[in-house]
């Protein structure tokens, strides 16, 4: 038995019900299988990088599940029949698990078909903790975007990577101390 | 230019940031994370140039196509992603 995480995206035009009878079809082929539902997670409404059949957003929802191949494949089989379903992407996540150690309640389902916030919920938990770092870090990440923006005019040219960051900008500006004499030479 | 000339050519120490961060977790559902690590064009950014480890740069890679397949990076470049 093997664990696997599977993201799909239905199409966001679809009705409530029909979403969610997307979703009890899965659960009914994980059950028939012999698999288990572990995690259900909805990220909500997502914009795509890229148009996926002219739309440009789509209902993302990511499964954890534990189960054998045959269950994969059935699965991905109904996302390759139903319209509904855009895309889908499953992954392992841990093979030959052992099926005892498994929770045995089914995670609720909290199938929310209106219209949530962009932010998916798995996109908040792994926020990359940018406080801690040190300074000269992010520096780097800088310098490393600059070098990737001249990296690609040089590449055309040349194999050497930008190096124009070396000259460093020291614009001395010296205060002309202008003395001011004052001459009473006068009366 | 500075490979073929007497100019003095300083090399940054590059550090892989997974390597200097270890809670830095690499994950195809963050595509806020992976975006350092593509051009603006949606091109992977080369080991050269981001400084990243081998083993990083590797997994790095993986997490990428996978976010591109899922449509959280594109395959191409936008302007505006």
């Amino acid at each position: 038995m093997n664990r696997y995480e599977t993201v799909f995206i239905i199409d966001p035009d679809v009705a409530g019900p029909d979403q969610e009878a997307i979703i009890d079809r899965i659960r009914s082929l994980i059950s028939q299988h012999d698999g288990r539902l572990l995690v259900f997670d909805d990220w909500g409404i997502r914009k795509f990088a890229y148009e996926i059949q002219k739309k440009k957003q789509g209902h993302y929802i990511r499964i954890e599940y534990a189960g054998n191949g045959e269950l994969v494949y059935s699965i991905e089989r109904f996302f390759r029949i139903d319209f509904r379903v855009l895309k889908f992407l499953t992954i392992v996540l841990d093979r030959n698990i052992d099926p005892d150690s498994l929770p045995t309640e089914e995670p609720q389902t909290s199938f929310t078909s209106a219209v949530t916030s962009e932010q998916p919920s798995a996109g908040t938990e792994t926020e990359k903790p940018e406080a801690p770092v040190a300074p000269e870090e992010e520096t780097r990440e800088e310098e490393a975007q600059e070098e990737e923006a001249q990296e690609e005019e040089a590449s055309r040219i040349a194999e050497a990577p930008g190096e124009a960051e070396e000259t460093q900008e020291t614009e001395e500006t010296q205060a002309a101390e202008s003395e001011t004499k004052e001459s009473s030479d006068g009366f | 230019m500075a490979f073929n000339h007497k100019k003095k050519y300083y090399p940054r120490r590059k550090v892989c940031r997974f390597c200097a961060d270890p809670t830095l977790k690499l994950d195809y559902k963050d595509p806020n994370t992976l975006r350092y690590f593509i051009t603006e064009r949606g091109k992977i950014i080369p080991r050269r140039i981001s400084g990243t480890c081998a083993r990083h740069q590797r997994q790095l890679a993986r997490e990428i196509k996978r976010a591109r397949t899922i449509a959280l990076l594109p395959f191409v470049g936008s302007l505006d992603h």
